[in-house]
């Protein structure tokens, strides 16, 4: 079986050497009798509409995120962000993969594709480029690039949310156009923010967890069940996988921050609940256009905010 | 039909269409969408160009080209752009292809405010091409010049390949920053000391303009007034932190309608042909850009570009030679992709190869970023010439990639200069 | 064929105008946010705003540009060819070529329609996406029409050249 596999992400990227790992896996698993030709780097599927060209068979199997559709999916899409506060990504993924197992909606609305690995993100915090932030009143008349998500919480403590395209982050920091950037400690290294960020402050934004690669259905049921047995044995792995490979690259933009003189700063608690709160209010905004749709919004936002009080 | 033979069959089809007169992105995009059909499904290359089309329609990095050719258009129309080059004419025209000399000089100084090279090119095109032409230049000296120009931008910062580069291999973007400065400047170098050797062979390329008095030198130097406070005005802008290189062309494009009015150059209707050129110009580009993501699509499924990384890596041949085969793989590939498709298709693949051979990672992204630049201005497929061809529809395409040659060759050069003295690239990051 | 180009050159004019507002508008969005950048106020939307700006400044653009025949095209091999047959080859590319973009309207619809379906809103602003994706496809559209009106013009020219033996003007 030729499968061709297609993923936005680099090998050099740490999703991107998970895919790689586990797509030797599978060959040696299956005896070779599946055979997978890699495109990486958005050469044959992109992240916005990533499941609807897997749906269409422009690739076999591709890393999709679905949270980055700019429609559909609302489940798959909308439920990440109920995670705010969250600071452990074991935990968020173990949550995450218990409410797919509860509500069905989440794999129906990804119809037309075999869901075959889950992803988490690991926690993006606040990096500064000229003064540090101690507490949150430090914010005000900052101006920070940051996911569409953050900028309601940002504005609430006086700080301006820019939605710039990534690729214009850099120059923008090393310029001053931003102060700062909402990104996780891997981004330190891997986008070379470490080289023109001064502070790093543990400031939480969850990313939440989703479905990050699936088979297109129609490829799968085409599969006999002794490889389609390969592939489902495989999910938790590649999950794990994933993690494992996230939180290396974490440890690895520490390490680089600190060797170019990122000052790390812890802040308080109370500080980072204050902060959490401010998402309250968009979060059950969102959960109750769900219930609109007719979706379990209020019902998963209520788990996923009585599982964080329970532990984490 | 293997996917590599409908590959070729597609190539083939592809150039039979636009030598018989098929606007160029319409015969990629038609090719590219039935290859892809062919090999995927029908249904597949429906969504593959829908998705393809509205990301290019959303793209706000390539979406600020208009802005920067809105700019290009009003110092056109208003005549700063001439009067600059007539001040270039005073001081360099007694020089045999100063003006062309003068074009690189100015491309080199645009790239420090734009991160993409065909805002370069367009603009340049829009500037310096009618000047050189009415001072008789060689239309292939000047267009190649214009062309060949655009391409240095990528070495000086800010470099939207380098960054691209960078996040695809979590390279330090810093480093690629300062790595390109002394190649750039080189490169602009060689390409001056090309146009004087092409005029030497052919004194008509570039011919003698007449000689001007030290006083009237002077004198004409008041005539940069407007274009020295536009490039203040944006240079010092990004450096400043005003605002980004994106940015650049919507406050080029302000400031250059503010300036221009100011001087009284600027009246309403050669507003008004400014802002419908540009929208011309535009599409132009964009029907060509188009074609060529379908296009890059359906090479991809082709497998032939995985083909060839796949006979590279499993070659056996010593580090050096490997690193040469990749470099002529670029200039291959770049007969037919785009620079960033051809990146993104092809770094993830050799990234690790070439560093496990022991190859420095940013002398590396210097020498790809350059080798998909050159891809730019080489036939059959050059967006550059491409772009210029659409801003001066009377030369034909044939001519400018005449123009381009030399410079292709003085590129060689260059990039065997960088391999054989790698602390070019590796001096300044290492400070 | 009088009143069907008349008619062509008064959408051509309204689609214009459009792409001209827009990169006008697009001009004017980001001299804004960085001039209240600099005072200090913001405007989270700039970025949604622009990215949503391009799609009708693109389309129109590409339409216009077709109807004013500025598509970069190599013109090799037809000038090589007795008018006639050139121009017939002409019409034929042309035809041949508004095929990739009747595929873009076609594809455009269905996102269109998806969007529609997905009640898509702009990210931060809310407004509702979906009316922009029709816009492309109607500018699509009209390059389309633009196409095919010059393909039948090229197709009754070389009636033209039949009829009188040579080119008026070439
Ligand atoms: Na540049
Ligand atoms: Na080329």
């Amino acid at each position: 079986f030729n499968l061709t596999y297609a993923s936005p992400y680099s090998t050099t990227h740490p999703y991107g050497a998970a895919d790689e790992a586990w797509i030797e896996r599978i060959e040696e698993q299956t005896n070779g009798r599946v055979d997978i030709t890699a495109y990486w780097g958005r050469s044959l599927i992109s992240s916005r509409e990533g499941v609807d060209e897997l749906e269409a068979g422009i690739a076999d199997m591709a890393y999709i995120t679905p949270i980055y559709a700019t429609s559909g999916y609302e489940l798959n899409r909308l439920t990440p962000a109920f995670f705010y506060g969250y600071s452990d990504p074991a935990h968020v993924l173990a949550v995450y993969q218990q409410l797919w197992e509860e509500f069905p909606t989440f794999a129906e609305e990804l119809g037309g594709v075999r869901v075959l690995g889950f992803n988490v993100g690991t926690p993006m915090h606040l990096q500064l480029r000229d003064d540090p932030v101690n507490t949150l009143d430090d914010l005000r008349g900052l101006r920070i690039r940051s996911a569409n998500d953050y900028i309601g919480a940002l504005a609430e403590f006086g700080a301006e949310g820019v939605a710039m395209p990534m690729g214009d982050t850099y120059p923008a920091l090393q310029r001053g156009v931003l102060d700062g950037v909402i990104a996780p400690y891997e981004a330190l290294k891997s986008l070379s923010f470490g080289e023109v960020v001064e502070y790093y402050v543990d400031l939480p934004h969850s990313r939440g967890a989703y479905a990050s690669r699936a088979m297109n259905q129609a490829v799968w049921d085409s599969l006999p069940e002794d490889i389609q047995a390969v592939f489902l044995d495989n999910i938790d792995w590649l999950t794990q996988k994933n993690l494992e490979n996230s939180m290396e690259a974490e440890e690895e933009g520490k390490a680089f921050g600190v060797e170019q003189g990122v000052t790390f700063i812890e802040i308080a608690a109370s500080e980072k609940e204050r902060y959490a709160e401010t998402f309250t209010s968009s979060a059950r905004e969102v959960a109750e256009n769900l219930d609109e749709r007719g979706l379990p919004g209020s019902e998963i936002l209520e788990q996923v905010r009585q599982a964080h009080q329970t532990s984490d | 039909m293997t996917p590599v033979v409908t590959g070729f069959v597609g190539l083939i089809g592809l150039f039979s269409l636009i030598a018989f007169g098929m606007p160029i992105g319409f015969a990629m995009g038609l090719v590219g969408f039935l290859g892809f059909a062919y090999l995927i499904s029908f249904h597949a290359a429906i969504i593959k160009v829908g998705v393809v089309t509205f990301d290019l329609s959303t793209n706000y990095a390539i979406g600020t080209v208009p802005l920067f050719l809105f700019m290009a258009h009003i110092l056109f129309a208003s005549g700063i752009g001439r009067d600059l080059y007539d001040v270039a004419a005073c001081w360099l025209g007694r020089r045999r292809g100063g003006l062309a000399m003068a074009t690189i000089g100015a491309s080199s100084g645009f790239a420090a405010a734009s991160a993409s090279s065909i805002a370069t090119t367009a603009t340049m095109g829009l500037v310096a091409l009618p000047e050189m032409r009415k001072h008789n230049y060689d239309v292939s000296l000047a267009s190649g010049s214009v062309a060949a120009g655009g391409t240095i931008g990528s070495l000086i910062p800010p470099s939207g390949m380098f960054i691209i580069y960078g996040i695809l291999t979590e390279t330090s973007i810093g480093k690629m920053f300062a790595a390109g400065i002394i190649p750039g400047i080189l490169l602009a170098l060689f390409y001056m000391v090309t146009i004087a050797l092409v005029c030497r062979i052919n004194p008509n390329a570039g011919p003698r303009g007449p000689k001007y008095s030290l006083r009237e030198k002077l004198v004409s130097l008041k005539k940069t007034g407007e274009v020295i406070v536009l490039f203040m005005l944006v240079m010092g802008g990004i450096l400043l932190g005003w605002f980004t290189p994106t940015e650049a062309g919507a406050m080029g494009a302000f400031g250059a309608i503010i300036v221009a009015s100011l001087r009284r150059r600027l009246n309403w209707k050669a507003l008004q042909e400014a802002i419908y050129s540009t929208l011309k110009t535009t599409g132009m580009i964009f029907g060509i850009l188009f074609g060529a993501l379908v296009f890059n699509s359906f090479i991809t499924v082709t497998n032939i570009p995985l083909n060839i990384v796949g006979f590279v890596t499993e070659s056996g041949f010593s580090p050096f030679v490997v690193l040469l085969l990749i470099l002529s793989v670029y200039l291959v590939l770049g007969m037919v992709l785009d620079a960033s498709a051809m990146m993104t298709l092809t770094i993830p693949l050799f990234f690790p190869l070439v560093t496990n051979l022991g190859f420095d990672a940013v002398l590396f992204g210097v020498l790809v970023v350059r080798m998909t630049e050159i891809a730019l201005i080489t036939p059959p497929v050059g967006m550059n010439v491409y772009v210029l061809s659409g801003i001066a529809p009377d030369i034909p395409l044939t001519k400018i990639f005449k123009g381009t040659l030399p410079f292709v060759m003085a590129d060689a050069l260059h990039v065997a200069l960088l391999l054989a003295f790698p602390i070019l690239v590796l001096w300044l990051p290492s400070l | 064929m009088r009143i069907i180009e008349r008619l062509l050159r008064g959408i051509v004019t309204v689609g214009a105008f459009t792409g001209v507002a827009c990169i006008i508008a697009l001009m004017f969005l980001t001299v804004v946010t960085v001039s209240f950048r600099a005072i200090g106020i913001a405007f989270p939307g700039t970025y949604t705003l622009a990215e949503i700006l391009l799609i009708p400044s693109i389309s129109f653009s590409l339409a216009y540009a077709a109807y004013e025949g500025a598509h970069t095209r190599v013109e090799l091999v037809t000038s090589l060819l007795p008018p006639r047959l050139a121009r017939l080859l002409d019409a034929l590319m042309l035809a041949l070529g508004t095929v990739f973009w009747v595929v873009v309207a076609y594809a455009g619809t269905l996102e269109a329609l998806k969007s529609a379906r997905n009640q898509e809103q702009a990210p931060i602003l809310g407004f509702p996406v979906t009316p922009f994706r029709w816009m492309l496809v109607i500018a699509i559209s009209l390059l389309c029409l633009v196409l095919v009106v010059q393909v039948v013009q090229a197709l009754l020219r070389t009636r033209q050249i039949e009829e009188t033996g040579e080119e008026s003007q070439s």
